[in-house]
Order: C-alpha cells, then sequence, then structure tokens
C-alpha cells in the first residue's frame, strides 16, 4: 500500500552506453538548439540567462523526464515578455525532447529488440536527458564566451 | 507498490496530453490561466478538494450563461468551461465511472492491492465473520483511495495544468494548433 519514488540516478553500464551511443549520433542537433538558445537568451552583463540556468538545474535534478518537458511548456505558457523567447523556441525543444522519449532502453544482455523495464526506462531517459542538456548548455557557453572575445577585441 | 515517478513520467503525461488534445480540439481554449494556476495550487495543496472546486467552477459558469443569448460568443464560451470543468470531474473519477474510461480512480481500483479491494457487501444473514472482513476491506480500500489521491492528484494535474498552458499559449499566438 505504498508508492515509491525514483532512487538515485544510477544506470545500468549497458544502459549508460545505449544512451551515450545515441547522444553521441545527435550531438549535431544539440548544438544547433543550443545556438538557438543563445539567439534567443542572450547572456547579459556577464551572466548567462537565468532561462537557461532554469533549464539545466531542471534537467539534471529532475527524477521524472516529464518535469524537464513541463518546465518548457510552462515556460511558454506564462503568457509574459520571456514566454516570448520560448514561444520561438519552445517547439524545437519539445520535439527534440519527444525524440529522446521514444528512444527504448533495451534489456541489458536481454534478447535483442526486448525492452529494459519500466524503472530502467525512466533511469535510461533521465540519462539521455541530462546528456542532451549538457549538449545544448555547452553550445550555449560556448557562443558566450566567443561573444565575450570578440566584444573584448572589439 | 506503485512507482510514482514513472506513472507520473508515463501514464498521468499521456492521459493528460491526450485528454486536453482532444477537448481542445472541440472546445479551444475557454478557461483563463489564472483558472488553471487555481486548479494546479488546489491539486497541490489539497488534492481531495479537486473535485469540489471543479464543481464550484462549473456552477458559477451556469450561473453566468443563465439570460444570456445562446447564439453569443460569450455563452459559447461559458458553455465550453463548464464542459472544462466537466472534464476535470471525469479525470478524477468516481466509483460510479464507466468502465473502460480512464479516470484516476480507476486507476487507483485497477492497482488496489488484493487486501484493499472490497468484494459485494454481504447479505444481511451472513456471519458475523463476513461482515466483519467486508468492513475491514472497505477501510483499506478507503485508505488506499485517499493515499492514492494525495500522491496521485498533484502529480497528474501538474501535467495537465503545463499542458493547457502550452496549447494556451498557442492558441493565443494564433498557432492554436486545435485541430491537432
Amino acid at each position: 500500500m505504498s508508492s515509491t519514488s525514483a532512487a538515485a540516478p544510477t544506470v545500468n553500464p549497458s544502459l549508460a552506453h545505449q544512451a551515450d551511443l545515441y547522444l553521441d549520433t545527435h550531438h549535431e542537433s544539440f548544438v544547433r538548439l543550443g545556438d538557438r538558445l543563445f539567439d534567443e537568451f542572450r547572456p547579459s552583463g556577464g551572466q548567462i540567462s537565468s532561462q537557461v540556468r532554469s533549464l539545466q538545474q531542471v534537467a539534471t535534478s529532475a527524477t521524472r523526464f516529464v518535469d524537464v518537458e513541463d518546465f518548457v511548456k510552462n515556460q511558454m505558457g506564462r503568457g509574459r515578455a520571456s514566454s516570448k523567447a520560448w514561444l520561438n523556441i519552445g517547439e524545437e525543444t519539445l520535439a527534440q525532447l519527444d525524440s529522446l522519449r521514444t528512444v527504448q532502453a533495451g534489456l541489458p544482455s536481454g534478447p535483442r529488440g526486448q525492452a529494459a523495464p519500466p524503472e530502467m526506462q525512466l533511469q535510461f531517459r533521465l540519462r539521455l536527458v541530462r546528456g542532451w542538456v549538457r549538449a545544448v548548455v555547452s553550445q550555449y557557453l560556448y557562443r558566450a564566451a566567443t561573444q565575450d572575445l570578440e566584444q573584448d577585441r572589439g | 507498490v506503485v512507482n510514482l515517478d514513472v506513472l507520473a513520467d508515463t501514464e498521468f503525461r499521456d492521459q493528460a496530453v491526450r485528454a486536453l488534445d482532444e477537448f481542445i480540439q472541440a472546445h479551444g481554449c475557454p478557461v483563463r490561466r489564472a483558472q488553471i494556476q487555481g486548479l494546479r495550487q488546489i491539486a497541490f495543496n489539497q488534492p481531495r478538494e479537486v473535485p469540489d472546486f471543479a464543481d464550484h467552477q462549473r456552477k458559477k459558469a451556469e450561473r453566468r450563461l443563465e439570460g444570456l443569448n445562446p447564439n453569443s460568443d460569450r455563452a459559447a464560451r461559458l458553455t465550453d468551461e463548464i464542459a472544462f470543468w466537466d472534464l476535470i470531474v471525469h479525470l478524477s473519477g468516481s466509483a460510479n465511472t464507466p468502465a473502460g474510461r480512464w479516470s484516476l480512480y480507476r486507476l487507483a481500483e485497477d492497482q488496489a492491492p488484493a487486501d484493499c479491494r472490497v468484494g459485494k457487501r454481504p447479505h444481511g444473514s451472513a456471519s458475523p465473520e463476513e461482515h466483519r472482513a467486508y468492513r475491514e476491506a472497505r477501510q483499506k480500500s478507503d485508505t488506499w483511495h485517499k493515499q492514492r489521491v494525495a500522491e496521485d492528484y498533484p502529480a497528474f494535474f501538474q501535467r495537465f495544468c503545463a499542458h493547457y498552458l502550452y496549447r494556451l499559449s498557442k492558441h493565443e499566438a494564433g498557432d492554436g494548433g486545435d485541430d491537432l
């Protein structure tokens, strides 16, 4: 008569490898999203945008993949100035999250094509979304650093 | 044992998105942001009050509808709003929810451990043991449902409200995708 929450976000090494392979294969599209994030949420006064920081924070600490999707939907739906930028970039962000969601983790050392149990799938999705946000925010930070350098030279 | 994180990440998310996409296709987005914030707060702080809150909102909309020209835009919007609060009541569900219709109550029933399931009320002539067993099962079932409401409603309506706000913002931007 009880419920549980996800335990520590550890992923079986085989699933971690599957996730890393996926992230590596799709890195280019994550970089493109990082560029678009930079265009919409420019750093100001040497500070990165609080929106980008929040996205990173949510993706890193979430115990449910859907928390990241909900963060984007909530930001898009706020009806304030900050949501305009999210309206420009939110669909692409949600589309990438949707792609991550549909990646099925295979059962480690099980028969080919057999899906892992739901708890493992959740940990797999969390691993994916953390890798995803790392790639996206890294590109954002790279663009921010490049901009700073150009400004210093200018 | 229910894994709430898995449930919130899969079934709650999918059912909330499905229910709202179907609703918005038929009725648009008749409820304001502030009302959704109210629903979200109630679901978090007093989850058991969600059906009553929805019923109260529904009655308010019905009162405002009285005396309006039924062909007016305002009457149409209020009719859609009434349908929205009906949806909340249906998604919450009750013992009277028709079989086959998804609701949080039905899901809790399906997931109830064997000792939390209530069979038929014993006949008056049944033995005292049968009556006692029935009362105990009833009590366990009530406790189970209270616990599920306390845990499931915040998790479900968080998904539901986020998706509504997202669809509302697209609707306002003229990119409603009401024909999804």
